[in-house]
């Protein structure tokens, strides 16, 4: 069995709504999948159908190899060889230990059995000392790992994460996902993980699929589906800063493209679009002054500044070239640069940091 | 003010010398009210559970009914059980009215519905991510249900209480389906209520002092209960 999960035509109705409609889904053993979304995408309604915590309107679904039929029995049998954590830790009134050997107990494991376990992995995530302490006096943090170490404890084939590390601060966050990082990479237990966060899906999936309006859109490695976004709603949702109107002229082994009066020639994409546009992360827009000398081979495009806001460590900048342009710049540089409303600058870059994705219809690349 | 210090100074003489009379009634009531709460929770906890926990057609119409009936008048009680249990009435035959069992029934048919809502509310203030929480760590559904009911343990532990506070002091229900019975059917309240009227006030206030004993050490536990779980 190489498959931990095998969905085809799965279908979660509320009512009249459809939440969630996939044609066909898998995921693989030893597979870490970030599932990305909007709120209200449908991310968390399919995690629990996976996690068998929900019963789907249609469709079939397959679960460890095994078909998931309608009887409670198997559902639970399948259900104790998997985990599920959810962004509350959502712990018992009982103490940190107790709440970690809770999974076990339910599985009727004797204490000489579930003692071992569950004392290696509070020592795993740094929380033995606080063994005996009552859950309820746990910080958000503390309790997030005892939440974690309730779920692992089980060794699950399979491990659902929804918005695990949400509820924890930046600081908490990136600790814990930099610990567990190692955990799954080691343990190689296949995981769904819902997120809102690039980085925590660049880290710990090898694969991310983007949903909206209940469709998974997009499903590749993780870092292809940041880098080459599949469509407009998947690139908006990714939050793709640029995304330039360009007008196809012809492909001839590369794609050649008419953006603002230059032509530009791109990687030939596998299927290409007839209505384009043109995908460019801020970070990758260079800014010179006016009239100066750009790196040669990049594209160049006078604008004027329409406004500078200081958005953490870089400045984002809001530029004018006939359509909006957005580039982050370095402190250094705005200054350097006199940025300021109005002032006039070159921005350019390379043409591989483009990304053609097709044009919706009627074309989003309005002219304004 | 002779009347209310004389009658004080009896009472406290009767209780201390554990008068065999009102001991008797302090039993009864006791044993008669402990019962019924405790047939209300075999009932009502269940029911409670299934109003907080499972959705089904007509749930919210059931639970405005239980809520109604938390504060059901016990005479209105007590005119349904006579009606039911009177010698010509559908389960005359039983030969219930006037027995200790037609007050259980009568004083059930009260704490039911306070034990049954006040375990809905308990269970409906937890999170409600708690029960998938569980069944996402391997918790059979029957397992997830009673990790529940601990988890609500303070507050059902007080729907019980509630319960037995209602039933101990209702007289109205009591009265009428017992009959107030010498060495029989006669509860505290049934027994204050004549004593008062026949103007015995020592025996009348060494009932009452016996019956607010009662209630106030019910109401102390469940004080001491709430706030051992609201610190916890």
């Amino acid at each position: 069995m190489s498959q931990v999960i095998e969905a085809s035509g799965l279908e979660v109705r509320y009512g009249e709504r459809t939440v969630v409609a996939l044609d066909r889904f898998t995921l693989d053993r030893g597979e870490t999948l970030a599932l990305l979304g909007p709120n209200g995408a449908g991310k968390s309604t399919l995690l629990r159908v996976l996690a068998l915590l929900e019963r789907p309107t249609r469709g079939t679904l397959s679960v460890l190899g095994e078909p998931v039929g309608g009887s409670e029995k198997q559902r639970l049998r399948l259900r104790r060889r998997m985990a599920t954590v959810f962004q509350a830790p959502l712990l018992l009134d009982l103490s940190l230990y107790d709440n970690v050997a809770l999974g076990l107990r339910l599985r009727g494991l004797s204490e000489a059995s579930v003692r071992p376990r569950v004392t290696r992995w509070l020592e795993r995530l740094g929380i033995a000392p606080l063994a005996r302490r009552p859950a309820r006096t746990l910080s958000g943090g503390e309790a997030q790992r005892a939440s974690l170490a309730r779920a692992l404890v089980l060794d699950p084939e399979a491990l659902f994460l929804d918005e695990p590390f949400a509820s924890l601060d930046r600081h908490g966050r990136e600790a814990l996902v930099l610990e567990l990082e190692p955990i799954l990479r080691e343990a190689a237990i296949a995981t769904v993980f819902v997120t809102h966060d690039r980085h925590e899906a660049l880290l710990l999936a090898d694969q991310a699929a983007v949903m909206l309006a209940g469709r998974v859109r997009q499903r590749d490695r993780a870092a292809s589906v940041f880098a080459h976004p599949a469509d407009l709603g998947v690139a908006r949702f990714l939050g793709v800063e640029n995304l330039l109107p360009g007008r196809l002229i012809h492909c001839d082994g590369r794609l050649r493209v008419e953006l603002a009066g230059q032509v530009v020639a791109l990687r030939l994409p596998p299927d290409p679009p007839e209505r384009l546009l043109l995908c460019l992360r801020a970070e990758d827009v260079h800014l010179a002054p006016a009239g100066g000398p750009a790196e040669s081979g990049s594209v160049r495009i006078p604008a004027r500044v329409e406004r500078v806001l200081p958005a953490g460590v870089p400045y984002r900048v809001e530029l004018d070239a006939g359509f909006p342009i957005v580039a982050l710049a370095a402190r250094r540089n705005v200054e350097r640069l006199g940025l300021a409303r109005g002032v006039e600058v070159l921005a350019s870059f390379d043409p591989a940091a483009i990304h053609p994705i097709p044009a919706p219809e009627p074309p989003a690349a309005s002219e304004h | 003010m002779d009347l209310i210090a004389q009658g004080l100074r009896h009472a406290f003489g009767l209780i201390l010398r554990g008068d065999p009379q009102v001991m008797e009634i302090m039993w009864l009531s006791l044993r008669v009210s402990g019962f019924a709460t405790l047939l209300a929770l075999l009932a009502g906890v269940p029911l409670g559970l299934g109003l907080g926990l499972t959705r089904f057609p007509g749930r919210r119409l059931l639970l405005a009914a239980v809520n109604t009936g938390m504060g059901l008048p016990p005479v209105a009680v007590g005119l349904l059980v006579s009606v039911v249990l009177w010698r010509s009435g559908p389960l005359g035959v039983l030969e219930l009215i006037y027995t200790p069992a037609a007050i259980v029934l009568a004083q059930f048919i009260i704490a039911l519905p306070v034990v049954a809502g006040l375990t809905a509310a308990a269970i409906q203030q937890l999170d409600p991510r708690l029960r998938l929480q569980l069944l996402g760590l391997g918790a059979s559904r029957l397992q997830a249900v009673v990790l529940l009911l601990r988890e609500a343990r303070y507050s059902v532990l007080a729907a019980v209480m509630a319960g037995f506070g209602a039933v101990i002091s209702e007289v109205g229900a009591s009265m009428m389906v017992g009959g107030n019975i010498l060495h029989y059917t006669r509860t505290l309240t049934t027994a204050t209520v004549l004593e008062t009227s026949k103007g015995n006030f020592d025996l009348a206030i060494a009932l009452s002092l016996l019956l607010l004993a009662i209630t106030f050490s019910i109401t102390m536990a469940l004080t001491a209960l709430q706030q051992r779980g609201a610190d916890a």
